[in-house]
């Protein structure tokens, strides 16, 4: 039997240096162990031998396998061999699967001292990240690890902060967007269609994708919708991460770039917590980043026939197209740009691209004629989004722009307002109920914030020189200058919702500039252990200040004890035995008015029609807010015909940690200084014909159906102040879809 | 070899064949059973699809698994949208018939496809994971403190401290007695038992109270009331109001009803 040895020893003469780095080359390397650069077939003399026909399948395969340890092909038995070359491949994953996982344990725990209140939960929090994050990206830093390990550390990774976001709330969903979700969920569930009317969010029965799948995982395992919608958005990282890294793999040819770009993704303020909950936009990104990595997979050259990838490609697009209306605009925003670079590169005939060979053509012949090879490019793709997105937008009626409009009008209007100095910019980490973020995190935000706006120059330069034949690469480059935009519109109280909800599609393109800027930055200069160790403490950094810009104004991450308006912080048993009971002893289907958030437990858990601003004809806080229950209030509960209103004594309590008590529509939203009162909530007790059926210590419920259908007459009432009414979203009844909609269950 | 050429084929339409058998003859609920129908949306649609489409293509193991998870998905969304135009709507026994269907025909056209030889054997075999004792037992104790996170987690939000309650409500009698009777429920969510009283006027006269009721935490409990006065009258209250026996002197809880 023949040892296995180096090939580097056989003979000096044969030796193949990487064309980046000059590193000594192994035959049939496809990456230089210096570098992590990509190594073209022609840089390698095993090439001939790879490609000889007469070979074995799976012994071309194993020889390429195991060039990569740069081993010797001889006649020793391939497959064990093959299983320990696959086996060191893993390198360092298993020990750093351990390193996750404590991580995620100590984050566990951090939730526990949260809950209890105890004041080593917040240092725990962090310190659970850190050892999750930072000793996988100090190893993908490195240039040893090889694309086996690379992927197995990144998928490690996000399943690890998958965990942080399920963990914090393991019972049951308790974000804010989640319940919207849930209702479209439980709609589907209860009627067997799509498209019944979601009172707490129109727009989500429109775009119904999320909700499909979890509804075929709940319907056929009989797992409820938080179980089958955890392992949905679970399954859907799964999809996302590898397909996010090897679209960098494929533009970058370098597989370092590829890791550290992924890595540098999972920095975006919104990966933990808001890409993992369920929510349209979590399936949506990983469905869209799932197309752009088979559009470009697709244009790879070297396989001929492509038609599988080209019909995935189109089945993927729909699927976005229903599943999210942001994520579908955008993807088609990008394939449009995507095409535009890629033509002005034809037109232009890059000089550079010409003289590498490498320039973009559109067709197999036009390059053959040119002498050129094809590059990938969207083609004819970018099309079929177009008309795929439009008709759905058609057949929707339009909701989607009607959704969008006034949050993109609204956000450059307070701008502009801004610029005249008619009113002043938001202020960054205040809250109305709270303290805000403490100092060092916004330290650390500003701190990340530089980073990125240090490193991108670079990075635009760099992949300027490297990539400035690669249409996708300057696609991605040109996506990079809409971030200067995007801080800007923090400043604005609208803006800063629209800001924010755009930065995981812009950190596509950000994360790329910058490890090609780390690229330069590591590998081309002078290596030091000091470079290594300042571009671990940035990155770092950059998870630390981003994640902490995610957590918004209440800049704490742990669940604990109630709170007034915070969104998940209020979601505790009270509320849900509260909708409940609506459910089980009034039945579902009834018109609900309420605060933010039990409005969102009576529509779900009560299974009730529960009134938001989007959906009444006028805003219902007025109701709650007015001192007194005079015309005004009558008014209101008329027109919007409210059965039951649902009265959260304790939002008398504190400030709203959100800015507002109700969904939308009040006149002190984030500027309240006092919280409502008491009275108020109260005033309900002495009206004649208003009847307190519950009551359960902070949550009560009055029947106000004899006052909104007019049965009743007693003594006159005050008179109140009527808001004017608002323009109900989407419009209902307008075309065909509208008036075939249906609402399950309803009485 | 010929048997290695067809089998991850023969063994997705296997685990195919017995998911729809398992959506279509175990009841959903409360069996664990069910949940071994997950590859159904999860996997097989997009394994068999990926054979089927990329049959003369070589995928490494990546790209083949972020195929199988995609394309599974995206066959979910568009399986969901069809189903919907069926008079059988999105319900199980059609998601069961429908991806199972796209399953299997993917399954065909794969093994037809080997079967002319668009692929060999080795292409379709995908690759082990091959790991050696020492990693599978880091990774065993890696997956082993990941479990132990998620006991903590979902214990400590089990016995999350919170301050108890006590709910108390009132409706109308059902039916014909909707306005001579009324239903009074009540529910002890404090940590611990509690003894209450419960007093029921009606226009302000006691028509009827309990002068202790014991509740165990979590337990219910509910009467129908009828009312003695209810019919003489146009319009009438009906009040219930709720004392901790250890705290006699205020209202625990209170509810009234309007009845006409």
């Amino acid at each position: 039997m023949e040892i296995a040895k180096p090939v580097g020893s056989e003979n000096p003469s044969d030796k193949v240096f990487c064309p980046h780095c000059s590193e000594p080359l192994l035959p049939g390397a496809h990456f230089c162990i210096g570098c992590g650069e990509h190594i073209a077939p022609e840089h390698t003399r095993a090439k001939a031998q790879a490609e000889d026909s007469t070979s074995p399948v799976a012994e071309r395969e194993m020889a390429d396998m195991i060039r990569i340890r740069y081993l010797p092909v001889t006649d020793v038995n391939l497959k064990a061999l093959r299983s320990k070359a696959i086996a060191r491949e893993w390198g360092w994953l298993p020990v750093l699967s351990v390193t996750c996982a404590i991580g995620v344990f100590l984050v566990a725990l951090a939730y526990e001292g949260g809950r209890i209140s105890a004041a080593w939960g917040e240092p725990l929090f962090w310190f659970g990240l850190i050892a999750i994050f930072l000793p996988v990206a100090a190893r993908l830093l490195s240039q040893k690890p090889a694309r086996r390990e690379r992927v197995g550390l990144l998928v490690v990774l996000a399943i690890s902060l998958y965990f942080v976001q399920v963990l914090q709330y393991p019972l049951y969903f308790a974000g804010y967007d989640e319940f919207l979700h849930v209702r479209t969920a439980q709609d589907i569930a209860a009627s067997g269609h799509l498209f019944s009317a979601n009172p707490l969010l129109p727009i989500s029965a429109f775009y119904p994708g999320l909700e499909i799948v979890t509804n075929a995982l709940s319907s056929l395992t009989g797992l409820s919708i938080f179980v089958a919608g955890s392992v949905l958005i679970g399954t859907a990282w799964l999809v996302f991460v590898p397909s996010l890294y090897l679209i960098y793999e494929r533009i970058s040819s370098s597989m370092w770039i590829a890791g550290i770009a992924t890595l540098l993704y999972m920095t975006n303020p919104n990966f933990v917590f808001f890409d993992s909950i369920f929510a349209y936009e979590s399936l949506a990104l990983s469905l869209a980043v799932f197309v752009l990595f088979l559009v470009v997979r697709r244009g790879d050259t070297s396989m001929q026939p492509r038609p599988g990838f080209t019909i995935a490609a189109w089945l993927g697009i729909g699927a976005v197209v229903v599943t999210h209306h942001l994520t579908s605009f955008m993807l088609l925003g990008f394939l449009v740009v995507w095409t535009v670079v890629f033509l002005l590169l034809w037109r232009a005939g890059h000089p550079t691209a010409a003289r590498r060979g490498r320039l973009i053509a559109p067709s197999a012949d036009l390059s053959a004629r040119a002498g050129l090879q094809v590059q990938a490019s969207p083609g004819g793709i970018v099309l079929v989004s177009l008309v795929l997105t439009t008709a759905w937008l058609v057949y929707t009626g339009g909701a989607a722009l009607a959704y969008l409009t006034p949050h993109v009008t609204g956000a450059l209007s307070q701008l502009v307002q801004i610029v005249a100095h008619h009113s002043q910019a938001r202020q960054p980490f205040q809250s109305t109920a709270s303290t805000g973020a403490p100092p060092w995190e916004r330290l650390m935000v500003y701190a990340s914030l530089l980073l990125i706006l240090l490193g991108l120059p670079f990075g635009l330069f760099a992949t300027w020189r490297r990539y400035r034949d690669n249409a996708f690469a300057l696609a991605l480059a040109c996506a990079v200058f809409a971030f200067p935009g995007i801080l800007i519109l923090h400043l604005t109280q609208t803006g800063a919702e629209v800001a924010s909800r755009s930065t995981e599609f812009l950190f596509v393109a950000i994360a790329f500039v910058l490890a090609v800027a780390a690229r330069r930055f590591l590998i081309l200069g002078t290596p030091s252990w000091g470079r290594a160790t300042l571009a671990v403490y940035a990155i770092a950094v950059l998870f630390v200040g981003q994640l902490a810009m995610g957590a918004g104004s209440s800049g704490s991450f742990l669940p604990g004890p109630y709170q007034v308006s915070a969104d998940d912080r209020s979601i505790e048993p009270e509320g849900i035995t509260a909708a409940v009971w609506t459910n089980t002893y009034l039945g579902p289907g009834h018109i609900v008015a309420s605060d933010r958030d039990n409005t969102e437990l009576m529509a779900t858990y009560g299974r009730q029609f529960a009134e938001t601003s989007g959906s009444a004809p006028i805003a219902v806080s007025w109701v709650f807010l007015s001192a007194q229950f005079g015309t005004g209030v009558v008014t209101i509960l008329r027109q919007d015909h409210i059965q039951y209103l649902v009265v959260d004594l304790r939002l008398s309590t504190a400030l709203p940690e959100t800015g507002t008590y109700f969904n939308n529509g009040e006149p002190d939203a984030q500027h309240y200084t006092q919280p409502i009162d008491r009275a108020a909530l109260e005033k309900f007790d002495v009206v004649p014909g208003v009847s307190r059926i519950f009551d359960s210590g902070d949550i009560i419920i009055y029947d106000v159906e004899q006052i909104s259908n007019g049965t009743l007459s007693g003594q006159p009432l005050p008179s109140t102040p009527v808001p004017v009414p608002k323009p109900s979203f989407p419009k209902q009844g307008t075309n065909e879809y509208d008036r075939r909609k249906t609402f399950p269950g309803s009485t | 070899m010929m048997k290695q050429r067809y089998l991850d084929i023969f063994i997705v339409i296997g685990i195919a064949l017995a998911d729809i058998a398992l959506a279509l003859l175990v009841p959903p609920t409360g069996n664990l059973l069910r949940v071994l129908t997950l590859p159904l949306v999860l996997i097989l649609p997009g394994y068999a699809l990926t054979s089927a489409l990329f049959s003369q293509k070589t995928l490494n193991a990546i790209e083949r698994l972020v195929l199988s998870l995609g394309l599974s998905l995206v066959c979910a969304i568009v399986c969901g949208l069809l189903l919907n135009l069926t008079p059988f709507g999105l319900q199980a026994d059609s998601w069961a018939v429908l991806s199972g269907s796209i399953t299997l025909v993917a399954c065909a056209i794969a093994l037809i496809q080997r079967f002319q030889g668009g692929l060999r054997a080795d292409e379709s075999a995908p690759r082990g994971l091959a790991f050696t004792f020492g990693q599978g037992l880091l990774l065993g104790l890696a997956a082993l403190i990941l479990c132990g996170g998620v006991v903590v987690s979902t214990i400590g939000a089990q016995q999350q401290p919170r301050p108890g309650f006590t709910q108390l409500w009132i409706l109308p009698g059902s039916g014909v007695s909707a306005k001579s009777a009324v239903r009074i429920g009540m529910r002890n969510m404090e940590q611990t038992a509690m003894q209450y009283r419960l007093v029921v006027n009606e226009d302000g006269k006691i028509v009827k109270q309990w002068p202790l009721i014991t509740l165990a935490s979590g337990q219910n409990w509910q009467v129908t009331l009828a009312l003695p006065q209810a019919q003489h009258t146009d319009t009438s209250t009906v009040e219930a109001m709720l004392y901790r026996v250890d705290m006699p002197a205020a209202p625990y809880r209170h509810v009234m009803l309007w009845l006409h």
